[in-house]
C-alpha cells in the first residue's frame, strides 16, 4: 500500500485505539498520558508529510528521506478531526468509539475529507449508529446543495480564477492588480464555499448532516465578525481546542495577545507549509490586536465603512496568501500601488467585467438569501433553475481546461 | 411524501451520461474544436499508484462526454453572455480568431536571432531569419480593442539588429492592401496567399526565379531554376534539387 495511505490509515488505528484506551485509565495522569501520546503521533505524522521540509528549509538542510515525500490529499482536515475526538474523549464531551467502522467511516467520510468542512465527532456519533435512510425531503435537500455548490466551484470560482491569473499576468498596471486581488478574493471564497456545500449535500444526501463552513464572510463588518463566518470549522477548531484551553481572553492584555498570536501563527501554518502563509496568519493576528485593543470601544465608525475596512484587510491578507513567497507579496504589493494604468487593463477589466459583477452579485447576502426565498417558494423555478445550473456546469467542465485544486497544501 | 424530483433527475442525467459514455464508441477528434480527442486510458497499477491514469480517466470523460458538442455550444454562449473576447490564447476579433502575441519578449527573439547568427558563422554558411508575423502585426483594426498585443515591428527590428531577416510584413501588408486574404479566419496559419507572399518576401535572398504559373496566369509562381545546390544523398554530391528530386525518385 502507499505510504501516505498506510500513514492514515495507522492514524486512525492508533487514534481509535486511544479513545477507547483514555476513559479507561483510572488515572488523570494516565489519561493525560494517552491523549498527549495520540496528540504528538498525530500532529508527528502532519508535521513530517506537511512541514518536514520546510523546517528542514530553515536551517538549510535537505534530507534524502523527504525527496519525493508528496502530502496526503486533505492531511490538515484528516488529522484535526483525529486530534479533536481525542481531545472530545478526554474532556468527556464525548464517548469514545467502540466501533473500528464507525470510526473509520467518521475519518474517511469522502464528501469532506480532503476539503472540510472539519467535522466534530459528536455532530456524526447519532447518524453513524442509528443511520436512517434518507427521506425524500433529505435526497432532495442534498441534491439541491450539491448542485449549488458544483455551480459556486465551475461557473463562479473556475472562471475567477482564470481572471485572477490572466489579470495578474498583467505587470506594472494598478487597475489589473486591484482587479485581480477582487478576483482572487471571490475565487478563493466560492471554491472553498463550493466544495463545503457539495460535501454537506453529499452528506445529506447519505444521511449525514454536516455543519455550515460559510456564513456571508464578505459582509463582515469586522475581522472579528470575518472569522466567525469564514471557514467557521476551522476558527472553531481554534478556539475550542487551543485560543481557550490556553486562557482565552481572561488572563489580561499580555496573555491575551500571546494567545492570539498563537493562535494566528498556526492558523497561517495550517493553511500551507510557507512564509507566507505564516505572514497571513501574523496578519489576522496584527489586525485582531488591533481590533481588540485599540479600536474596540474607541472608535465607532459607520457600518458600511467598517465593511468596506474589513474587506481591504482581507484582500491583502489575500495578496499574501496568494503569493509565491516574500518577494513575490512584494511585487504584488508594488503593482497595487504602482499607480500608473496602461491601456491593456480596459480590455481586460470588459473581459472579466461580467463575471466579476456575477462573483460580486453572490457575494451580498440580501441577493442569495432572497434567492434561497424565491426557491423555497416556487418549486417548479427551484426545479428549472437548478437543472440549468447542472447543464451549465457539466458543459463547463467538458470544455474548460481551467480546474484548479486549491487545498493541495491544505 | 412529496418525490425528490431533483435528486431523480440529477442522477438520471449523470447515470444515462455514463451509460452511453460507455457503450457508445468514441470520437477520434472534434471538428468544431479543431482538435484530437482523450481515448479511453489503460489500466495500470503504476498509473494507477502514480495517478496518471486518474488524470488521464478525468480527460477522457470530459472529452467523450456524450453530446459534447451541445455542452461546448453551451459553454461558448455562456462566454459570450459573459462578454469573453478571448478563450485561453485566442481573442475573438471582428471576425477573426487571433491567437495571442503579447507572449513574445524582445530579449527572446534577440537570444533566439543571435543563435542563428552563431550558427551562420560558425558554419560560414549564410543564415536567413524568417520571422512570420502574427496575424495580429496584419489585421491590427480586426483585433478587439486595446487588446494585449506584442510590438511585431519592433521585435522584427530587433531581430533585423542580430540577423539577416528576411523583411516578410512589408510583402504580407502589400497583399492586404491588394485585399488578399493572407490569414484563415479560425486559426493561425495562413492562406495560400499569405503563403505566396512570403516567397516573394524570402525568394530573392535565396536566388530563386520567380515566374508564370501556367494554370492560373495572373499568380506568379516560382522555378527551380536558379536554386543553390544541395548535397543528393542519393548521387552523393552538390546538385539542383530537382535533378535531386528525379535522382532519388528513380532510384
Amino acid at each position: 500500500m502507499h505510504a501516505r495511505c498506510r500513514c492514515l490509515r495507522r492514524c486512525c488505528c492508533l487514534t481509535g485505539g486511544l479513545g477507547v484506551l483514555i476513559p479507561r485509565q483510572k488515572s488523570k495522569g494516565g489519561r493525560r498520558a494517552a491523549l498527549l501520546f495520540g496528540l504528538i503521533c498525530d500532529f508527528g505524522a502532519l508535521v513530517f508529510y506537511k512541514y518536514a521540509g520546510f523546517l528542514l528549509g530553515i536551517f538549510g538542510a535537505e534530507s534524502a528521506l523527504l525527496s519525493g515525500l508528496s502530502l496526503p490529499l486533505g492531511i490538515s482536515f484528516f488529522i484535526f478531526q483525529a486530534a479533536g475526538y481525542l481531545i472530545d474523549v478526554y474532556r468527556k464531551e464525548t464517548q469514545p468509539e467502540k466501533s473500528p467502522v464507525a470510526f473509520g467511516t467518521f475519518l474517511f467520510l469522502f464528501p469532506q475529507l480532503i476539503a472540510g468542512p472539519i467535522v466534530r465527532y459528536g455532530d456524526l456519533q447519532e447518524a453513524l449508529h442509528h443511520r436512517r435512510r434518507p427521506d425524500g425531503q433529505a435526497l432532495e435537500s442534498g441534491a439541491a446543495l450539491f448542485i449549488a455548490g458544483l455551480a459556486a466551484k465551475v461557473l463562479l470560482a473556475n472562471p475567477l480564477g482564470e481572471a485572477f491569473e490572466q489579470l495578474r499576468a498583467v505587470p506594472g498596471d494598478m487597475a489589473c492588480a486591484w482587479l485581480s486581488l477582487c478576483a482572487y478574493t471571490m475565487q478563493i471564497y466560492f471554491d472553498f464555499m463550493g466544495y463545503s456545500v457539495m460535501a454537506m449535500g453529499l452528506g445529506r444526501m447519505l444521511g449525514f448532516s454536516f455543519p455550515r463552513n460559510f456564513n456571508h464572510p464578505y459582509a463582515a463588518v469586522s475581522i472579528t465578525d470575518f472569522w466567525r463566518r469564514w471557514h467557521m470549522t476551522l476558527s472553531g477548531w481554534f478556539r475550542d481546542y487551543v485560543y481557550i484551553p490556553l486562557g482565552g481572553s481572561r488572563r489580561g492584555r499580555g496573555r491575551t495577545a500571546i494567545h492570539l498570536l498563537i493562535v494566528w501563527g498556526l492558523t497561517g501554518l495550517w493553511h500551507g507549509a510557507d512564509w507566507n502563509f505564516v505572514l497571513w496568519g501574523l496578519w489576522y493576528f496584527l489586525l485582531l490586536s488591533a481590533e481588540k485593543f485599540v479600536l474596540s470601544g474607541h472608535i465607532r465608525l459607520p457600518l458600511p465603512l467598517r465593511r468596506v475596512l474589513t474587506l481591504l484587510g482581507v484582500m491583502l491578507g489575500w495578496a499574501l496568501f496568494v503569493s509565491p513567497g516574500l518577494s513575490g507579496f512584494g511585487s504584488y504589493l508594488s503593482d497595487l500601488f504602482c499607480f500608473r494604468i496602461s491601456s491593456a487593463s480596459l480590455f481586460w477589466f470588459r473581459e472579466f467585467a461580467g463575471i466579476l459583477l456575477l462573483g460580486a452579485v453572490f457575494c451580498i447576502p440580501p441577493v442569495t438569501d432572497g434567492l434561497k426565498g424565491l426557491l423555497r417558494r416556487r418549486a417548479w423555478l427551484r426545479l428549472a433553475l437548478l437543472l440549468a445550473a447542472l447543464l451549465l456546469s457539466l458543459a463547463s467542465l467538458a470544455k474548460a481546461s481551467y480546474n484548479p485544486f486549491l487545498y493541495f497544501r491544505f | 411524501m412529496k418525490k425528490p424530483m431533483l435528486f431523480f433527475l440529477m442522477m438520471g442525467l449523470l447515470l444515462a451520461l455514463a451509460v452511453c459514455q460507455t457503450a457508445l464508441p468514441g470520437r477520434e477528434i472534434s471538428e468544431m474544436e479543431n482538435r484530437m480527442l482523450a481515448e479511453r486510458p489503460a489500466f495500470t497499477a503504476s498509473g494507477f499508484l502514480s495517478g496518471s491514469f486518474s488524470q488521464q480517466t478525468e480527460r477522457f470523460a470530459a472529452d467523450q462526454l456524450p453530446l459534447r458538442d451541445g455542452f461546448v455550444s453551451l459553454y461558448s454562449a455562456m462566454q459570450g453572455l459573459l462578454g469573453r473576447r478571448s478563450v485561453g490564447d485566442t481573442l475573438v476579433g471582428d471576425g477573426m480568431l487571433f491567437n495571442r502575441s503579447d507572449g513574445f519578449s524582445e530579449r527572446n527573439v534577440r537570444m533566439n536571432a543571435a543563435a542563428l547568427r552563431a550558427l551562420s558563422e560558425k558554419t560560414g554558411k549564410p543564415v536567413y531569419l524568417l520571422a512570420v508575423p502574427s496575424a495580429a502585426a496584419v489585421y491590427p483594426e480586426k483585433m478587439p480593442a486595446h487588446a494585449p498585443a506584442a510590438d511585431e515591428a519592433a521585435l522584427l527590428a530587433a531581430a533585423e539588429e542580430e540577423n539577416a531577416l528576411l523583411p516578410l510584413l512589408p510583402s504580407l501588408l502589400a497583399g492586404k492592401e491588394r485585399g488578399e486574404p493572407l490569414f484563415y479566419a479560425t486559426d493561425h496559419h495562413w492562406t495560400a496567399f499569405g503563403a505566396r507572399s512570403a516567397m516573394n518576401a524570402s525568394a530573392g535572398p535565396w536566388g530563386w526565379m520567380p515566374g508564370k504559373c501556367r494554370r492560373c496566369k495572373g499568380i506568379r509562381a516560382f522555378t527551380a531554376a536558379s536554386m543553390p545546390a544541395i548535397p543528393c544523398p542519393g548521387l552523393g554530391r552538390m546538385i539542383s534539387p530537382a535533378r535531386c528530386l528525379r535522382a532519388c525518385a528513380s532510384g
